[in-house]
C-alpha cells in the first residue's frame, strides 16, 4: 500500500473490494456509477448479477403470451402499471400505462382457457428474453403470474435465470403447455424458488404428483398450495407415506386430491400444533366418526361439535389455536366426501 | 505470547498472538512457518513479512484489532428498506473511520482485504457504500476524484442499457 496521496482513490482498490462495496448499493446507485468509467461499469454489472444488490419491491409481475410471436410483461410497481412488449429488440423498455390501469390483468383473470400455441421462437426472441431479464433484475415481486404460456426451453431458461437472482413470494400459473420432457426441469425451477405460495390452474394435471407435493412441503415452512384442474381427471390419491408431508402444508386446496380418512386426523392434529393460520380443502375417502376422534385426542386437546355451523372443532386447551373442520357430500354419485378445515 | 509483523517500510510491530490471529493471512503464514502459541522460540525467532502494508496503515489496523479482539462472531448482514444488504457499523467504528481522509480509507480497505480481516473490511466497505448511496454520478466522481474515461456517446449507450422504463 502506498502512503496517502492524491492517487489513492477508490479506483486503486482491487476489483474484489469494489464489487463488495457495490453489492451494498441498490440498482439506482449502480446506474449512476456505471456512467463514471468503463471499469466501474463492468464491475457494477458483475455486482448486479449478485442477488444481494438492493432491489425495488414490486407487487406483481404478469407474463402472458398474446400470440405466436408476442409475450407481454406487465408489472405493478409503486401504485403504477408498467408494460413491456417483447416484439422486437428495440422495444426493450417498460412503458408506463396511462390512467394507471392494468391492460392485461383483468382481461386475463377469469378468462377461460384458450388454445395455447407453440411459440415461434427465433434467435431474436431469445435475445428479448435476455433483455427482459436485464430489465427485471432490479425488482423483487410479491407475486409472479404466468398466463397462457407455451413453455419451451427458451422460456424455461429465462424463468430459471429470473428466479435464481430475484425473490418472488408467490407464484400463479394460469394455463400453460409444454413438451413433457421439460416437466422435470420446470418443477426443479419452481421448487428452487422457495415460493411461499404456489397456485396452479391447469387444464390437465401434468405437474402435480405425490413427489412434487412432498418436495414442496419440505422446501419452505408451511407452504400454501392451490391446485385447480379444469378437466376432471380421476381423483389423485397419495400413498400412506404422504401423511407426514400433509401436515406440513399451511394451506392446501386441491379439488382432486383424495386423502385416506385414516391418515386425516393425525395429520390434522400435527398441523394444529403448528399454531399458524391456514386452510385445507380436498376430498376424503369417508367421514371420520366420533370413536376415531376420541381415540386421536391427546390430553391437551378439546373437541367440540359446532352444530350451528355443521362443523367440528379441536382446540389446544387454554390457547386460541383451533381447527374447525367439516365433511360434506361433493357429488351424490361419488363415494368420497369434500373435506375442509380452517386453522386459527 | 507476541508475534512480530514487519511492514513494507521495514517497521516491526510486536502484537499479541490473539491480535495476529485476527488476520487470516497472518494465521496462514504463521502456520506455514510452524509458529505456534505454545512455542515461544518459534515466535521469537520468526517475523511475519507483510509487504503490502505500510507502517501508517498497520498502526491503524492494529488499533482496530485491539478494540475488537474480544468480539463474538456476529451476523454481518441485514436488509434495509430498499433491500440493500448492509452491515451495521458500530458507533466506535464510525468514529474510528471518520478521521481517515478518503485516500487513507482506501488504503485501510486494501490492507483489510490483503490481511483478510473480515470485520474491518466490512466496516470500511459499508462506510464507502454509505458515502456513495443516493448520489448522482458527477457527485460520486467528484467526491472520489475519479477521471471519467467515457465519451458522451458511451455514457448514452450505458444509460440506454441500464434504463428499465421509458421516461
Amino acid at each position: 500500500m502506498e502512503e496517502n496521496n492524491a492517487s489513492s482513490t477508490i479506483t486503486n482498490l482491487p476489483d474484489d473490494c469494489l464489487i463488495d462495496i457495490f453489492a451494498r448499493l441498490d440498482h439506482t446507485d449502480l446506474d449512476e456509477i456505471s456512467t463514471i468509467s468503463g471499469r466501474l461499469y463492468e464491475l457494477a454489472e458483475v455486482s448486479r448479477s449478485r442477488s444481494k444488490v438492493g432491489s425495488l419491491k414490486a407487487r406483481r409481475l404478469l407474463i402472458a403470451q398474446i400470440n405466436r410471436e408476442e409475450i407481454v410483461f406487465e408489472m405493478s410497481f409503486a401504485g403504477q402499471y408498467y408494460q413491456l412488449k417483447l416484439t422486437d429488440p428495440d422495444s426493450g423498455l417498460f412503458e408506463k400505462l396511462p390512467d394507471n390501469e392494468s391492460a392485461l390483468y383483468y382481461a386475463l383473470v377469469g378468462y377461460l382457457p384458450r388454445e395455447i400455441i407453440e411459440m415461434n421462437i427465433q434467435t431474436m426472441f431469445v435475445s428479448l428474453f435476455d433483455r427482459a431479464t436485464v430489465l427485471l433484475r432490479r425488482f423483487d415481486f410479491e407475486e409472479l403470474k404466468i398466463c397462457s404460456i407455451w413453455i419451451d426451453i427458451h422460456f424455461l431458461s429465462f424463468f430459471h435465470q429470473f428466479l435464481s437472482t430475484r425473490t418472488v413470494a408467490s407464484f400463479n400459473l394460469r394455463y400453460a403447455e409444454f413438451k413433457y420432457d421439460l416437466r422435470d426441469q420446470f418443477i426443479s425451477v419452481l421448487l428452487a424458488a422457495n415460493f411461499e405460495s404456489i397456485d396452479l390452474q391447469l387444464e390437465h394435471n401434468y405437474l402435480v404428483n405425490e413427489e412434487f407435493m412432498k418436495d414442496y412441503a419440505n422446501s419452505v415452512i408451511l407452504p400454501a398450495l392451490f391446485v385447480s384442474i379444469q378437466c376432471h381427471d380421476r381423483p389423485f390419491r397419495p400413498s400412506s407415506a404422504f401423511l407426514k408431508n400433509l401436515s406440513k402444508f399451511g394451506t392446501l386446496s386441491y379439488s382432486n386430491l383424495l386423502i385416506g380418512a385414516e391418515m386425516l386426523l393425525p395429520a390434522l392434529i400435527v398441523r394444529l400444533r403448528q399454531r399458524r393460520k391456514g386452510a385445507w380443502r380436498f376430498l376424503v375417502t369417508r367421514d371420520i366418526d366420533q370413536a376415531e376422534i376420541d381415540a386421536a385426542l391427546e390430553a391437551d386437546l378439546e373437541f367440540n361439535e359446532l352444530h350451528a355451523e355443521r362443523r367440528r372443532s379441536i382446540r389446544i386447551a387454554n390457547t386460541p389455536s383451533m381447527v374447525k373442520f367439516r365433511t360434506h357430500v361433493q357429488f351424490i354419485t361419488m363415494p368420497m366426501l369434500q373435506f375442509s378445515a380452517h386453522f386459527d | 505470547p507476541n508475534v512480530k509483523l514487519v511492514t513494507s517500510d521495514n517497521e516491526e510491530f510486536v502484537v499479541d498472538f490473539r491480535i495476529a490471529k485476527m488476520s487470516v493471512t497472518v494465521s496462514r503464514l504463521m502456520e506455514a512457518m510452524n509458529m505456534s502459541e505454545t512455542d515461544d522460540a518459534s515466535l521469537l525467532s520468526n517475523s511475519i513479512p507483510l509487504p503490502n502494508v505500510t507502517k501508517a496503515v498497520m498502526a491503524r489496523v492494529i488499533e482496530w484489532c485491539e478494540k475488537h479482539k474480544n468480539d463474538e462472531p456476529k451476523e454481518e448482514k441485514e436488509n434495509d428498506k430498499r433491500g440493500r444488504t448492509t452491515h451495521v457499523v458500530s458507533d466506535w467504528d464510525k468514529e474510528f473511520l471518520k478521521n481517515d481522509e478518503f485516500g487513507r480509507l482506501c488504503q485501510l480497505m486494501g490492507a483489510a482485504n490483503y490481511l483478510e480481516i473480515k470485520g474491518l473490511f466490512n466496516d470500511i466497505s459499508q462506510t464507502i457504500a454509505n458515502m456513495i448511496h443516493g448520489k448522482k454520478s458527477d457527485e460520486i466522481a467528484e467526491m472520489f476524484n475519479i477521471h471519467c474515461d467515457l465519451t458522451e456517446a458511451e455514457k448514452k449507450e450505458i444509460r440506454k442499457k441500464t434504463a428499465w422504463c421509458e421516461d
